[in-house]
């Protein structure tokens, strides 16, 4: 009989303090198309963060548990959600043949960027908001930076409507 | 309290008597699976109660 999958996180928090939440919003290029594999019922994968252990690590592993690999993976950008900072993480992979049971595999629309004011953030941010961020912040990586222009080669163009912007709160 | 993130992203956090009502239920309806009340509570990940400001019930 099929039995309960292990969870994709096991790290404990404590409501003492700000906890912090890794999220990973996972893209791969189809023809001449951005595409975005998200779990089936949620926007986003996010996961706690434990102490001795890098981001890198703890998404990479993440990832396996997908049967992806990353090709670039890289901070974009961090917010608040509830009681929580989540620092959102860009993964390119190569496209799966199949994205398997737990994951959708959809195009990924253009989406006007939540604005704050000047000392402080927006009141909301959807998750459509963070990835079109999270692309104008590759679009910057992959001029700026040599080994993403490196591993991306094939992005180039498709990153050309995005424009380029740094890693930021949201 | 615990918590419970699946592979699907589907997430639930509550009592342990809560999060193993959920996940069940989860089981069966998006996967197919049955599972044990042992068997969820062995991934299912403490998280505390949030903690009473000072002075809080006096
Ligand atoms: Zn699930």
């Amino acid at each position: 009989m099929a039995q309960l999958e292990p969870p994709v996180g096991s790290t404990p928090w404590s409501p003492d303090f700000v906890g912090q939440r890794l999220e990973l919003l996972m893209v791969h290029r189809a023809g001449g198309e951005i595409r975005v594999l998200r779990p089936v019922h949620a926007d986003a994968l996010r996961v706690g963060w434990a102490v001795g252990r890098s981001a890198d690590e703890i998404l990479t592993e993440l990832l396996g548990r997908y049967g992806l690999v990353p090709r670039v993976l890289h901070s974009t950008s961090w917010r608040h959600v509830d009681d929580e900072v989540v620092l959102t993480y860009l993964v390119v992979v190569d496209g799966p043949a199949d994205p398997g049971p737990h994951l959708v595999d959809e195009p990924v629309g253009r989406a006007a960027l939540a604005r704050g004011d000047a000392t402080a953030a927006p009141a909301s941010i959807g998750i459509a908001q963070v990835l079109e961020h999270a692309l104008r912040h590759l679009s910057w990586l992959i001029a700026d930076d040599a080994a993403v222009g490196a591993a991306l080669p094939d992005w180039r163009p498709l990153l050309e409507p995005y424009v380029p912007e740094p890693f930021q709160a949201l | 309290m615990k918590e419970v993130t699946c592979i699907c992203g589907w997430t639930c956090r509550g009592t342990e008597d809560e999060v193993v009502a959920q996940v069940i239920d989860h089981g069966r309806a998006a996967h197919g699976i049955e599972s044990t009340r042992d068997e969820i509570l062995a991934i299912a990940v403490e998280i505390p109660m949030p903690s009473q400001p000072a002075g809080a019930g006096d």
